[in-house]
């Protein structure tokens, strides 16, 4: 463990001396984007040593452990020496020794995006949760399975006990459903079953459905993973004028 | 043993079709994937082409209208109609540019308007310095649709674009953006040659662009 975090931290120590001249005397640096994880396929493709990081030798007997120590962002794996060292290096030995890979076709990671966006008028974020669905023969696609946020946990404005629907109601043709949506709309909620919960997901899709919520754009992009048995790791893209640059790890933990 | 070698006969035929039939589904990803570049090369050379005020304006107007047209439906909006009669009207290519610094989307324009844009930029000289081809990442083709011997791929290819503008001599504005464009490669069978032909159409691109202020 102390071996893998002295590489880490040499690793990191000359990722940040590998830093690119001022932009006035460079255009475009070719090593920087040699080393730079630039697409999220390209991160697969690195961490199934399918292709290697640009500065690690083949010949070195520990090359493929320290291809797999490039993929994480070495500051968050600095200021967070203690709480991941103990843990980075059996993660490490677990891909290396199982020879473990990571599909696009695999069901057990997923997207997390953070989107703004504008509902009636006034700005909104909230984060939607994207998976991989197969769709045919080769064929796949990304779907929304979760979508989360504070506009679509629906809460009464208020709640009161006299707010409900009368238990004679039926004898008038249950007019009374007519006043609870046209005369106020946010305490709709007075009136429904206690064991009924509402269902953000659901609430987020008649949003849209009905032109009332447009998504914007999408600000933080993050992908985590839960290939590796026993452990869940997440993806952003770090963009730095360093060799440890990209789609990195910022974040790992031991799961059960 | 006639039965044998018959079913012999049967099996190395279906073999011999199936590696060909593999290897014909190899030979497409690695032309589409290459030809996806090309395409995204031949968008960078007309950028830097189109914004150099050096060179004569109108060749720099038609180099503008041969850009326009790598794109899906030449950078229009349109309406995609769909087998049971129902239709979605579409916006055209668009360009959504993210600041590094905000972390928000500063614009989105049409990849139309951003070209047009290119011709009338506010500077006496300008130097554009693109990805080479050689360098250019491209990832895995998506099969979007499979039709036997039409195929419908999706990929993107990354690079990185330097911009340098100057007035009198003097270097007035730079950045560095960072650009994924989405390709479509519809790809056809021809039994004849026996090879895949295949068209490319650059979509929509998202630039992060890493300016500091």
């Amino acid at each position: 463990m102390k071996k893998m975090l002295f590489i880490a931290f040499a690793l990191c120590v000359f990722a940040l001396n590998a830093v690119a001249q001022e932009i006035e005397m460079r255009m475009l640096d070719k090593h920087l984007y040699k080393t730079r994880v630039k697409l999220v396929d390209e991160f697969f493709d690195r961490f199934n040593l399918k292709e290697l990081h640009p500065d690690q030798d083949p010949r070195d007997s520990s090359f493929k452990e320290k291809c797999l120590l490039a993929l994480f962002d070495y500051e968050y794996l600095w200021a967070n020496k203690d709480s991941v060292g103990p843990i980075l290096d059996g993660f490490i030995r677990e891909i290396v020794d199982s020879g473990i890979k990571i599909n696009y076709q695999d069901t057990n990671w997923f997207a997390l995006a953070k989107c703004h966006g504008k509902m009636k008028g006034k700005n909104v974020v909230f984060n939607l949760v994207l998976t991989v669905e197969k769709r045919g023969e080769e064929m796949y696609k990304w779907v929304i399975k979760e979508a989360e946020g504070e506009i679509f946990a629906l809460k009464p404005a208020f709640t009161n006990e006299k707010l409900m629907l009368m238990p004679d109601d039926h004898e008038t043709n249950f007019m009374s459903l007519r006043r609870i949506t046209t005369e106020r709309d946010d305490i709709i909620l007075n009136y429904k079953g206690k064991e009924f919960e509402t269902d953000q997901t659901s609430v987020f899709y008649s949003l849209v459905h009905y032109g009332l919520l447009d998504i914007d754009y999408v600000s933080d992009l993050q992908f985590v993973f839960r290939q590796v048995p026993g452990y869940e790791f997440s993806i952003i893209n770090l963009d730095r004028e360093t060799t440890n640059a990209g789609w990195l790890i910022n974040s790992l933990k031991k799961v059960d | 043993m006639k039965a044998l070698k018959i079913l012999s006969i049967i099996f190395t035929a279906v073999f011999v079709c199936n590696i060909a039939v593999a290897q014909r589904g190899q030979f497409l990803t690695e032309s589409a994937k290459k030809r996806g570049a090309e395409k995204v090369k031949q968008m960078t050379d007309y950028i830097a082409f189109i914004a150099d005020k050096s060179e004569d304006y109108t060749d720099r107007v038609l180099y503008k209208n041969k850009a326009v047209k790598l794109f899906i439906q030449k950078c229009e909006p349109y309406t995609e109609n769909f087998d049971d009669g129902h239709s979605v009207y579409r916006q055209g290519v668009t360009m959504e540019v993210t600041s590094l610094r905000t972390r928000r989307v500063v614009r989105t324009p049409l990849m139309k308007e951003y070209l047009t844009n290119l011709l009338t930029l506010n500077y006496d000289q300008v130097k554009i310095e693109s990805t080479e081809l050689s360098e250019m990442q491209v990832s895995n083709l998506h099969l979007i649709r499979d039709n036997g011997d039409e195929r419908e791929y999706s990929c993107t290819v990354y690079f990185e674009q330097a911009f340098q503008g100057y007035r009198d001599g003097r270097l007035w504005y730079k950045d560095i953006t960072r650009k994924s464009v989405k390709c479509q490669i519809i790809a056809n069978w021809n039994e004849l040659d026996k090879k895949w032909e295949t068209i490319v159409r650059l979509g929509d691109v998202h630039a992060l662009d890493t300016r500091a202020n």
